[in-house]
């Protein structure tokens, strides 16, 4: 299954160009008195909101759709010229060949949020196309004019990585041509004071792997991949990268804390490296889903300790440092961040890592890990002697709900 | 596209489980939807969790229940855990009312149990918990097309997870606190579950075999069936439930109908394999 093409806004920008360019040159999207701070006046944290989101204006066609979570799709599909490529495959194929398969935790509830606290008047709120779990699929749809199989997955952080197993099994099965695979999640007052109650929000920046680390920073995104797999398509393909693995698992352990020995992402890495053929010794980077809250990067990295030792080097790095915790979008946010790695030959930095933390060295110290564990402080640019064929992606929710998406690129190794 | 129906469970006011629901239908008496559902308790849980679940995830988990343990009875040398797929439209309608209200008081106070529980997935999550099953649990919304989503999502994952999959459709009001029309507060809860299994027919179960296909939609949709049940989309699966209980002595006479959006239907027909 190869990725036709894609697109992404989240704190860092909108599009390829100034995502690629903020991780390379280590800038983060989160902010300390971002607007949405206005709203949650007593809470002291850093949020990764997207810039004037408020103001993308629908068509009128689809204004009854309106809410701050259709508003970033509609953008999301705008970005790097997307809706178009869509519409030249509805050309092609017709749009009931087309798939559509979206990831969000939250939908629109900010919109009922606003109701509730009188912002909002009841007569132009319309829940159905809205909060209601399903419209994201419904809004894009519409938006697109898409008419093959649709759905939303809702599987808290890991939503939006699952999506690639659905189009995998599509594509498979000949329903459609095309899927369209991707998720929105975006700032909403429920999410923030939730996670703020289990005391897992972060005062300062996040600092996934550091011995200090206390908690998450609430972003927001929205991101699209185009897949299908067949020679004609990938011969017009704009990118030359491949998901060639997803695995899916569940810890079956608490409903709110992954286990602390990883057992369901250890699981979840595998699957998906045993739908590729490979092992861990031909994986070069993998994106953690590194929360920053202290038992999920446990969970995390014991996880990988017992994936294998490993007889070349392993780069790990969280991207949450740069656009936070995008909770629904964080598998194709950070998915995304790993095609682009992998077309532009980067690996990107842990941000905010200042002193490892020890317990996670010893977790792969005694795997006779720890050396071969590489975590870039900075964005690390490669060459051709020292370059990477396969990244993977971690994604893990609440309810112990884990995904692993494995990328490769195309042509050599 | 065909797969084998190895169980089903289904849970509403005036349906016990499937057993009861055939019985009555044999009977021909009518289902009484002013019963309250029957008092349930997840007890497969840790006293923890069980503590911890609301109306909507029991609803989901007692359904699930039912079809898992029919099949396990029937069929003790299969696949022990399952994938699992939780269909619903709205998730827990309640919780999400009660967390917008919370956030609209001073101060903004949400439970952190409140907040777990919201996640779409919560249902998935106990399950897999409560079984001890690390296998692939997915929650998914598909708006009113629950059913048709559902159904072709669970005959497409059993194939490619080369198992079979147990799928629960569930839905609930909305609740007496949303800012939408009475209509949508009015329906009666209505949950269905089944085991199927893609990749193999076996005669000898008492269950027929699902037949799937799916085409452009009709202008007009034929399918008059009458359902009592009518409002959620779960219980879209009133007609398909009917047809399963019925099949022995009453085989459909042709495919039920169920759109997969605006513009595709899913015919689904049952055979003897």
């Amino acid at each position: 299954m190869h990725i036709l093409a894609s697109s992404l806004v989240s704190a860092l920008g909108s599009g390829k160009s100034e995502h690629v360019n903020a991780l390379l040159e280590g800038v983060t999207g989160l902010s300390s008195k971002a607007p949405f701070h206005s709203k949650i006046t007593e809470i002291e944290t850093y949020l990764g909101e997207i810039d004037q989101l408020e103001n993308t204006l629908l068509p009128d066609e689809l204004s009854s759709f309106q809410c701050r979570n259709n508003q970033l799709a509609w953008k999301a599909l705008q970005a790097d010229g997307f809706a178009q490529k869509v519409q030249a495959l509805i050309e092609q194929f017709g749009a009931h060949r087309i798939g559509l398969v979206v990831g969000t935790s939250t939908s629109g509830i900010a919109a009922t949020e606003e109701v509730f606290r009188g912002e909002l008047a009841p007569e132009q709120y319309d829940y159905e196309k809205t909060d209601q779990m399903g419209s994201l699929a419904q809004f894009c749809c519409d938006a697109l004019n898409v008419q093959g199989p649709s759905f939303v997955i809702s599987t808290a952080c890991s939503s939006s990585a699952k999506v690639f197993s659905v189009a995998q099994r599509w594509l498979h099965a000949d329903i459609v041509d095309v899927v369209i695979a991707g998720g929105v999640d975006t700032l909403c007052l429920t999410t923030v004071h939730g996670f703020n109650a289990l005391g897992l929000v972060s005062k300062e920046l996040c600092k996934p792997l550091d011995v200090s680390r206390d908690g998450i920073n609430i972003g927001e995104a929205g991101g699209f991949v185009l897949l299908g797999d067949k020679n004609r398509l990938v011969e017009s393909a704009e990118s030359s990268i491949q998901v060639v693995g997803v695995g899916e698992s569940s810890d079956a352990y608490h409903i709110s804390s992954p286990h602390p020995e990883g057992q369901g992402a250890q699981l979840a890495m595998q699957l998906a490296m045993a739908q590729a053929g490979i092992g861990i010794d031909d994986v070069d980077y993998i994106n953690l889903h590194g929360t920053a809250t202290p038992s999920n990067d446990l969970s995390e990295i014991s996880g990988i300790s017992h994936l294998a030792n490993v007889n070349k080097p392993l780069w790990i790095s969280s991207t949450k440092g740069f656009v936070g915790h995008t909770l629904g979008a964080a598998g194709i946010t950070e998915i995304i961040f790993c095609q682009w790695a992998l077309e532009e030959q980067f690996v990107p930095a842990n941000l905010n890592l200042k002193q490892f933390d020890p317990v996670l060295e010893q977790k792969l110290a005694s795997a006779l890990m720890m050396e071969k564990i590489k975590v870039p402080l900075k964005t690390l640019s490669l060459t051709k002697e020292l370059n990477m064929a396969y990244a993977m992606s971690n994604s893990f929710g609440f309810g112990g709900n884990n995904a692993s998406v494995l990328l490769k690129r195309g042509g050599e190794k | 596209m065909k797969a084998q129906i190895l169980s089903v469970g289904v849970t509403a006011p005036g349906i016990v489980n499937f057993q009861d629901f055939r019985q009555t239908l044999q009977a021909g008496e009518a289902f009484d939807l002013s019963l309250p559902l029957e008092k349930y308790s997840p007890s497969f849980l840790p006293s923890n969790e069980r503590r911890r679940v609301t109306q909507t995830i029991k609803i989901a988990l007692k359904t699930a229940e039912e079809a898992l343990s029919f099949f396990q009875k029937a069929f003790p040398n299969e696949a022990e855990n399952l994938p699992v797929l939780f269909v619903s439209k709205d998730g827990d309608p309640q919780i999400s009312a009660k967390m917008c209200q919370a956030v609209s008081e001073d101060p903004p106070l949400i439970s952190p149990i409140q907040f777990h529980n919201s996640v779409h997935n919560a249902p998935a999550g106990y399950w897999m918990i409560g079984q001890s099953n690390q296998a692939t649990a997915n929650a998914i919304s598909a708006g009113k097309y629950a059913v048709a989503n559902g159904l072709l999502e669970t005959v497409l994952q059993s194939k490619s997870e080369k198992k079979p999959v147990l799928v629960v459709i569930y839905d609930l009001p909305l609740d007496n606190l949303m800012p939408v029309d009475a209509l949508q507060k009015s329906y009666v809860p209505f949950a269905f579950s089944m085991v199927i299994d893609a990749n193999q027919v076996i005669p000898s179960t008492e269950f027929p075999v699902l037949s799937l296909s799916l085409e452009a939609a009709k202008e007009q949709g034929s399918m008059e069936e009458e359902n009592p049940y009518t409002g959620v989309p779960a219980a879209e699966g009133y007609t398909l439930l009917k047809a399963i209980a019925e099949h022995s002595v009453k085989p459909l006479k042709k495919p039920i109908h169920f759109s997969l959006n605006q513009h595709s239907v899913i015919n689904v027909s049952l055979t003897n394999g």
